[in-house]
């Protein structure tokens, strides 16, 4: 019978290509079971977060390119954009880094085309529907922001000589720190004890108080070929410095003695940012890496935590397997913003330390 | 489906065969058979037990095949169905493209043909930008009346059995069993 032998062999065909096949990430039918509608009160999924940063009400601006605003528990990006009200500033500009101090929100906008510095713009309330954001002058070229318990600096990009400058502001007067940075790489962080500031540039590490004296803090006992500074904490309850450094391949956190580096973690995976808070009364620290994050002691204990299931709009993602860039923390809220995975929020767990994630 | 409805009118506008005129399959007689219809989701079972209203997560869809079939004896037929099905979840579109064997035996009361099948094969699952090939079991009753020597028009009801496995450590647990109707309208071409 000839039809059968033809019917059976195009048959087993198709079977063993449909076989070998790869398996996906995630089960499909599974995916369509999780999946929930997408609300108008979320994030775009692919987001990559570039900034968020918080104001006294719990209130939120979220610069990924463009402005995200989070209040009454849900994002608009329907946001009011200083181009709007700055002809000077094209419209296709890129939000770059934002900063919230003195009571004013403050953003860093790019040339989409260039990359160049376009502009500093500040809104004590952009929330309103008649917001409007007003050009800060003062500082040429503004490029970057770092900002930590109120406390802002500008970072100013010579483009002519490709230099770098970082400038605080105390509100109303730009302050030059440190001028003349030739280093366009690496994490820039910085951390505010209450009387110094620590910031992280390139290969360095500076410290210094707000218009007063600078040094370059001695990284010699943490040196190693191809290291690089990555992330700056300062963990208030005990007033210590922690450092996390990137060599080629793995992570090591160190904490400031005073005089020198004490190394309290190694063989991590690399590190990016720290985040702080407490679980019934125990301190805990994040620390961000490529993939994932480590629950810390401050003490020498990393641990990796057990993350449950974590669903996107209809993916499963989990958070271990994203690039943590960096951490928010808003009370007993905490956020990750990573390079791969959009942001995601979390609360401070009753007990325990398993934590459920949820992508915004 | 009105097209379909309206096909065989608009195509050849006879009358149909005289009353006593029974349809009698031979071996190596072939049907070719087209159906189209709705789509609907039913349920998924998972391997811990639990089930999940299909339609909560996704919208009836439209669904359509072509089949061909050759019978073995005066009853019995084997062949085979390509067909297409397309539907939207929450926020995305699903489309399953089933290849599948066909197996059938054929009650008959003439005008009228009442073939039971049972489809096994190859199904490719998409949603968005996720891709899996499965297997589909696909039991189906049709009805169909005999216009003429050659054409018949009637409708279907198949069940869809589309298991989704996964043996590996990640994946396990996501393990699935999908479960859906088609209701078809069809028009059948013997010769």
């Amino acid at each position: 019978m000839k039809t059968p032998a033809v019917l059976l062999l195009f048959f087993a065909s198709l079977f063993i290509t449909g076989f070998l096949s790869c398996s996906p990430d995630i089960g499909l039918f599974y995916s369509v079971t999780m999946e929930e509608e997408s609300s108008a009160g979320a994030l775009p999924p692919t987001i990559s977060p570039g900034d968020l940063v918080e104001n006294a009400s719990g209130e939120m601006l979220l610069v990924s390119g463009g402005l995200y605003l989070y209040t009454a528990d849900a994002w608009k990006s329907d946001v009011v954009s200083p181009a709007a009200v700055d002809p000077q500033l094209p419209a296709d500009s890129l939000a770059r880094s934002a900063a919230y101090a003195y009571g004013t929100f403050f953003v860093c906008f790019v040339d989409n085309e260039s990359g160049y510095p376009a502009g500093l713009y500040s809104s004590a309330d952009p929330f309103a529907e008649t917001s409007a954001w007003t050009k800060t002058t003062g500082v040429t070229n503004p490029e970057r922001l770092l900002a930590e318990n109120g406390v802002l600096f500008v970072v100013s990009r010579d483009i002519t000589n490709a230099t770098w400058s970082i400038y605080s502001y105390d509100g109303s007067v730009f302050t030059e720190e440190l001028p003349d940075l030739d280093v366009n790489a690496g994490v820039w962080d910085m951390a505010w004890d209450g009387t110094d500031y620590w910031i992280l540039w390139g290969e360095s590490l500076y410290r210094g108080t707000l218009g007063g004296v600078k040094t370059v803090v001695d990284c010699s006992s943490i040196d190693g070929a191809n290291i690089d500074y990555t992330g700056l904490f300062f963990h208030d309850p005990t007033g210590t410095i922690y450092l996390a450094a990137n060599s080629l391949s793995k992570g090591s956190v160190w904490s400031w003695n005073g005089t020198g580096w004490t190394s309290v973690g190694s063989e991590l995976e690399k590190l990016n940012d720290f985040a702080f808070f407490t679980v019934n009364g125990t301190p805990v620290i994040l620390v961000g890496s490529v993939e994932g994050y480590y629950e810390f002691d401050g003490v020498s204990t990393f641990t990796l935590p057990e993350i449950t299931c974590v669903y996107a709009t209809y993916k499963t993602l989990e958070l271990s397997d994203s690039v943590i860039r960096e951490f928010m923390v808003s009370g007993d809220t905490f956020y990750a913003l990573t390079s791969n995975a959009g942001l995601w929020k979390n609360s401070v767990p009753v007990g325990g330390s398993t934590r459920s994630w949820i992508q915004q | 489906m009105m097209v379909l409805l309206c096909l065989p009118f608009a195509l050849f506008g006879q009358e149909s065969e005289e009353p006593g005129m029974n349809i009698a399959y031979n071996k190596g007689d072939q049907n070719f058979l087209l159906n189209a219809g709705m789509f609907l989701p039913l349920f998924y079972f998972s391997t811990d037990g639990s089930v999940t209203p299909a339609l909560e997560k996704m919208n009836p869809g439209i669904t359509g095949s072509l089949s061909w079939v050759s019978y073995l004896n005066a009853r019995t037929y084997l062949g085979f169905e390509f067909g297409g099905v397309y539907a939207t979840t929450l926020n995305r579109t699903f489309v399953m493209i089933p290849v599948l064997a066909k197996l059938g035996y054929m009650f008959s009361a003439y005008p009228f043909e009442f073939p039971l099948s049972l489809g096994l094969g190859l199904d490719f699952l998409k949603v968005d930008d996720l891709f899996v090939t499965t297997v589909a079991l696909k039991p189906e009753a049709s009805f169909y009346w005999n216009f003429s020597s050659e054409w018949a028009f009637g409708g279907n009801v198949a069940y869809w059995f589309v298991p989704e496995l996964y043996f590996s450590a990640e994946l396990a647990n996501q393990s699935m069993f999908g479960n859906f109707l088609d209701i078809r309208l069809s028009v059948l071409y013997h010769f």
